[in-house]
């Protein structure tokens, strides 16, 4: 996935052998091959390859790789360099990549002798899937390309692989963690990515009803487990739903596991503190990171929980149950109150469209969303039903996000349909790369929250800037029928939730690309719930008419 | 807890590679008094010294470590720990 360019004609060159075996998809910036990337990389479970030449061509996968750094994905970055001779000479496209990627990957190594490539190229795509994935970078000058084919048996460059090794985790640990869990008085699991790669999601759940204890995810955590099971309460943090804030903010004790606990997530430290923390990672330098752990335990999240359920007691006591029922209650109440909100809406709401669409689509749909307002209302609405079907710049909030990240899903999973939530914000930032839709047949479904402005953002203007809107409000957007007519792809405005219900089916019936420009209310277009910054979840902004406190008794 | 320390990091590569843990170096929220770094056979040793909250430390060599290019992080005797650093440590 990349743009070529000069430095990195002799690689693409060297490609054209090998074009039946290895997929060659050439993005319309380098932006959209890196978020592709990315997300082929979080569906297949493999490093998803990103190539561009020196210069500009390298610093626009800047962005796509300070995103998968910050949500743990595995990607391996190619560029040209100029040749070794001019280095430092600010020859022609010459970008100081190894400087510019230095803090945001996970490995990075500019080859300056021919025998290094290979070792370089081997080590950077084994690095970036072993143990905590992430991202890496590979410079090659251009001298380097050209140069006499080297003899490579096999050797890596001399990195200390064995810290990537899954460590065992300590027995003793887990029953003190068992122990803790087994006294508290309103436990609960905080999910975060590290589930998903772990394949632990069944022993989540397995935890969760052996201790009655509620799951709460983070952003990234809502891909690692199922919504549709009665313990899973959903995302909690800033636009969180309000029954997984009350969860976290009344647990005495948290089970955290492979998260790094997100300001987003938790939004004040100081209450979390109070907390008794059992944190589960795979990369020891998260233990302790954000927050002080009563037991820190390093491994693999499936072991270590394979481990805690070999050891913890059941515990089936009259408080969790009357605990949990508050926690449905609260529930119950927040979904209420959505349904009397939505009177106040003009047209389509957006809970209301997610929630059609979700209904439109087989259970194994990957769900992508950008970045902004429609990114949160997909957080707390949208349900996924198979874990590792939800993919979003959740770190680095990285809008434009969205489209070549489903192209990427899509290259992954050809077979399965993908479905871009999208804002017309983040629409109008990589939709250039609509072309490869028809270029590589890469259907998906792409629904555009269009609300003529950075919601989310416009959000905060309206409540924490005294309605001081300034650089939130398009003129207008360009005409994005034209848009879809433009890439060959078809275009509906729905008018009701029974229009878009039947344009979904029809896009998934024909396996054809549909873009669905949903106009929503400017005004009311408004994320609850909302915790706002500096606040404690439960200070949470509510829905409308939902008078409940989340403060447990 | 302040804690005050020599780290000595060792580093397969050269300038490249240091380059990267003095990137980790600088989001570090403790405060640097030393530092040199040796090149030899392939290899580069950074030694540091530096102070600051053990959490705050403890970070530091938890991230450095965590670089796959780091061969080895190693706290070097001079460590001293006190409880309170506004009364007891005397910054020059």
């Amino acid at each position: 996935m990349g743009v070529i360019g000069g430095s990195i004609m002799p690689l693409y060159d060297a490609l054209y052998p090998y074009r039946e075996e290895i997929e060659v998809v050439m993005f319309k910036h380098e932006q959209g091959a890196a978020h592709a990337a990315d997300a082929y990389g979080r569906i297949a479970r493999k490093p998803g390859v990103m190539v561009a030449t020196s210069g500009p061509g390298a610093t626009n996968l800047v962005t796509g790789i300070a995103n998968a750094y910050m949500d743990s994905s595995p990607v391996m970055a190619l560029t040209g360099q100029v040749a070794t001779e001019v280095f430092g000479r600010d020859a022609f496209q010459e970008t100081d990549m190894f400087g510019v990627v230095a803090p945001i990957t996970k490995f990075v190594y500019q080859v300056k002798k021919p025998e290094e490539a290979l070792p370089a190229v081997a080590t950077a795509y084994k690095v970036a899937s072993m143990g905590r994935p992430g991202p890496t970078l590979v410079d090659l000058p251009r001298d380097i390309q050209v140069a006499k084919k080297t003899e490579w048996k096999g050797e890596l460059m001399p990195v200390d692989f064995s810290k990537y090794a899954t460590a065992e985790p300590n027995l003793e640990d887990v029953r003190k963690a068992a122990e803790l869990l087994e006294k508290a008085e309103r436990p609960a699991i905080l999910v975060g990515g590290g589930v998903y790669w772990a394949n632990a999601w069944e022993e989540v759940l397995r935890l969760a009803e052996y201790m009655l204890a509620p799951v709460i995810t983070t952003l990234p955590g809502k891909n690692s487990v199922p919504f549709d099971h009665p313990l899973v309460m959903g995302p909690a943090g800033m636009h969180g739903r309000a029954e997984a804030d009350a969860a976290l903010a009344n647990a005495d004790v948290v089970l955290a596991v492979g998260t790094r606990f997100s300001d987003r997530t938790v939004g004040r430290f100081d209450e979390m503190r109070e907390k008794v923390i059992i944190h589960v990672d795979l990369d020891a330098s998260e233990l302790g990171k954000n927050l002080p752990t009563a037991v820190a335990i390093r491994g693999d999240a499936k072991v270590a929980l394979r481990m805690l359920l070999d050891v913890v007691k059941s515990v089936d006591s009259e408080e969790r149950r009357e605990y949990l029922s508050w926690l449905q209650h609260i529930r119950k109440e927040f979904e209420r109150a959505m349904k009397e909100w939505e009177r106040d809406f003009r047209g389509l709401v957006p809970w209301k469209v997610l929630k059609t669409v979700r209904r439109s689509v087989p259970s194994d749909t990957i769900a992508v969303t950008g970045v902004g307002g429609h990114q949160m209302w997909a957080e707390i609405h949208w349900d996924i039903l198979v874990p590792g079907t939800f993919i979003t710049s959740a770190g680095l909030g990285t809008m434009g996000f969205g489209i070549p990240a489903a192209l990427g899903a899509k290259l992954a999973a050809r077979d399965r349909q993908v479905v871009c939530i999208d804002g017309d914000g983040s629409f109008q930032m990589t939709l250039n790369n609509l072309s490869l839709v028809r270029d590589y047949d890469l259907p998906f479904i792409e629904v555009i929250f269009d609300n003529r402005a950075l919601m989310l953002v416009k959000q905060w203007q309206m409540y924490l800037y005294e309605r001081r809107i300034i650089a939130t409000e398009f003129k207008e957007n360009p005409d994005f029928a034209k848009v879809a007519d433009a890439y060959n792809i078809e275009y509906r405005r729905p008018e009701s939730y029974e229009d878009l219900e039947r344009y979904v089916e029809w896009a998934v019936r024909n396996g054809e690309p549909l873009i669905l420009d949903v106009l929503l209310d400017n005004e009311k277009d408004v994320v609850l719930p909302w915790v706002q910054p500096g606040k404690w979840l439960t200070q949470a902004i509510l829905p409308p008419g939902m008078d409940v406190s989340l403060e447990w008794r | 807890m302040w804690v005050e320390t020599r780290l000595c990091v060792k580093v397969f590569g050269g300038l490249d590679q240091l380059t990267r843990v003095l990137n980790i170096a600088r989001r570090g929220k403790v405060v640097y008094r030393g530092m040199e770094a040796r090149f030899e056979d392939g290899h580069a040793v950074a030694c540091m010294e530096l102070e600051g909250k053990a959490e705050e430390v403890e970070w530091v060599m938890k991230k450095m470590s965590a670089l796959p290019e780091v061969l080895s992080v190693e706290p070097r005797p001079r460590r001293v720990e006190f409880e309170d650093p506004l009364t007891e440590v005397v910054l020059p």
